[in-house]
């Protein structure tokens, strides 16, 4: 049955197994873990508000596969309403979360394989696409949260996959059999994954003749045999034992990542969509970077719309909200990050179809989305920061705050507005340090790629010749044009 | 008693609180019973989005149709405080 809900999610993952590591302990139950629950509870949202009336207009959709009414999560575009509905389903899942809810990752995934298997079976006369169809519709008919494992931890950034001295830091196909292929290295920075019930794995760059054995797309239940997760810190990741320090205990911040090990894991062939065709892994990153980049327009505004409430929310605290150079500060936020929601819907309302219909975003300006992003949320934040004060930096721990001799103190002196309890104001200080500063900040930098990948791909696609005659023909200059 | 279906747009930017607007609608119009709109049996159908962009998709229902998009009723802008009365006008004539 599709469409479970919040609950059903979180019983789901209580019948994997996964073999999860954090802080050099195996964690047996993931759903309750203070390390793993908040992360749990966000992409739980996913699954909740597909039920709730005033959200699943955005969070549902019919499948083109089966006509049944599906996560949209697990959708492929159909048309470009569909790519912009993407985009406001993120920034609405991300108000209420505050943080990532991770399941976007496979979301993209699926799209970029639905679409390249397609392309590579009309000119290859393989059965990649079909045999992805059938996993795509076990995807949507058990409403499972797909991990997108595309990065590898690479070694030496100069050499190529085939040349590093040690073969495993790309992912690669260690033996084909007759029943399905071997594959060995690892997956980085996977968010979601420990609690997702699949990973689809896919290249993380385009490839050469020489390095056929690291063009391997495929799927792998998270809990399979080989696989191994270890859970990254988070900045901060000591407040997951407390409530108030944690600033947003509920949903906590990012996705929580972890290093996926894949120690010979068999792969049934039925669950293989690229096994040594070099020349489309390219053009699979290119589709999944672009496809991710266009997200963060969506979930990143969401989560500022949080930060800049909270930003108004401890002005009012303080009592300066009246101020005009407050005002004009939260302007300056609101200001920028509509202006990262609207490249969002405009990669969107510019979206194609590819040959396979699935529906694909303007990619010169999904990069441009995820440029700006890597500037405009740290200077939302450190607006949010200018606006809240030092405090935030300097407060007491929750347990000072309730300690029978020093609470009184920091009751005291830690207030601002009289009729403003000093907790509240305590509160909605450490949510704005826990939402702005450390590992939140790192994603919006790097998650989706790092700025110089946005830049190559932003230069590529943006016809500088064009431009450059469009200048001489307007100089007069006739020569080069 | 007559029966109105409601679907939300999603609210991902919204202009208005069309979830307080409900509430309202449902104070005033006591003899009215409002479901989702995906039930089957009902008299009227109710569509509220929080901007003017008006994203909700459109069931396939026949019956007459109220069409709140941010500070709109079928396409006539209207002040905020005079949301409710609009609404309230448009469902009783329907």
């Amino acid at each position: 049955m599709a469409l479970k809900n919040g609950e059903a999610y979180k019983e789901s993952l209580r019948s994997l197994n996964l073999k999860i590591y954090a802080l050099g302990e195996r964690i047996s139950n993931l759903v309750d873990h203070p390390l793993t629950k908040p992360h749990v509870n966000s992409a739980a949202m996913t699954y909740e508000l597909a039920h709730e009336i005033t959200t699943e207009d955005l969070m549902t959709v019919t499948s083109h596969l089966t006509n049944q009414k599906i996560n949209r999560f697990t959708h492929i575009h159909q048309n470009t309403q569909d790519l912009v509905k993407k985009v406001k389903m993120l920034r609405m899942l991300a108000q209420r979360t505050g943080s990532c809810f991770q399941r976007c990752v496979g979301f993209d995934a699926l799209n970029a394989v639905y679409s390249v298997t397609y392309e590579m079976d009309q000119e290859l006369n393989t059965e990649y696409h079909q045999r992805f169809c059938q996993y795509l519709r076990y995807i949507q008919e058990n409403d499972l949260m797909v991990a997108g494992s595309m990065t590898d931890p690479k070694g030496n950034r100069g050499l190529r996959p085939h040349q590093q001295d040690d073969p495993d830091l790309y992912t690669r196909i260690v033996e084909k059999k007759k029943d399905g292929i071997v594959i060995r290295g690892a997956k980085a920075h996977q968010t979601g994954i420990v609690n997702s019930h699949e990973m689809l794995v896919m290249p993380t760059v385009a490839l050469t003749e020489e390095d056929k054995a690291y063009a391997v797309a495929c799927a792998v239940p998270t809990d399979a045999q080989g696989v191994l997760h270890i859970f990254g810190r988070q900045s901060n990741d000591g407040r997951k034992f407390g409530t108030i320090d944690q600033g947003n205990a509920e949903y906590g911040v990012v996705g929580g990542e972890a290093l996926t090990v894949l120690e010979n894991v068999f792969v049934p062939w039925e669950r293989v969509f690229m096994c040594e065709e070099y020349r489309y892994a390219g053009l699979l990153v290119e589709r999944f970077a672009s496809y991710h980049r266009q997200n963060y327009g969506g979930c990143k505004t969401g989560v500022a719309d949080v930060i800049i409430g909270a930003a108004a929310v401890i002005s009012e605290y303080n009592g300066v909200s009246n101020a005009s150079h407050i005002r004009d500060k939260l302007v300056e936020m609101i200001h920028l990050n509509e202006t990262l929601y609207c490249c969002s819907i405009a990669c969107s309302g510019e979206g194609y179809p590819t040959p396979s219909g699935c529906y694909f975003v303007n990619p010169l300006l999904a990069n441009v989305v995820k440029q700006n992003v890597t500037r405009f949320i740290y200077e939302i934040c450190r607006i949010s920061h200018d606006i809240a004060g030092g405090f935030i930096a300097t407060l007491p721990s929750e347990k000072d705050l309730l300690h029978p001799e020093t609470g009184k103190y920091v009751e005291k002196y830690f207030r601002g507005v009289s009729s403003i309890k000093t907790e509240d104001r305590f509160r909605i200080a450490r949510l704005i340090e826990n939402m702005t500063g450390g590992t939140a900040l790192a994603e919006s930098m790097h998650g989706a790629g790092s700025p110089q990948a946005q830049r190559i791909m932003i230069l590529r696609q943006a016809n500088l010749e064009h431009k450059k005659n469009l200048a001489k023909a307007l100089a007069g200059i006739t020569a080069g044009c | 008693m007559f029966t109105v279906g409601v679907k939300f747009c999603g609210n991902c930017n919204p202009q208005v609180n069309t979830v307080a607007l409900l509430q309202k609608i449902k104070e005033i119009l006591p003899e009215a019973k409002f479901v989702s709109w995906e039930k089957e049996a009902k008299d009227a159908l109710l569509i509220l989005n929080g901007c003017p962009v008006g994203c909700a998709l459109r069931p396939d229902f026949k019956g007459p149709t109220v069409v709140v998009a941010g500070h709109s009723v079928d396409r006539k802008s209207v002040k905020t405080d005079d949301l409710l009365f609009y609404v309230n006008e448009k469902i009783k004539k329907k």
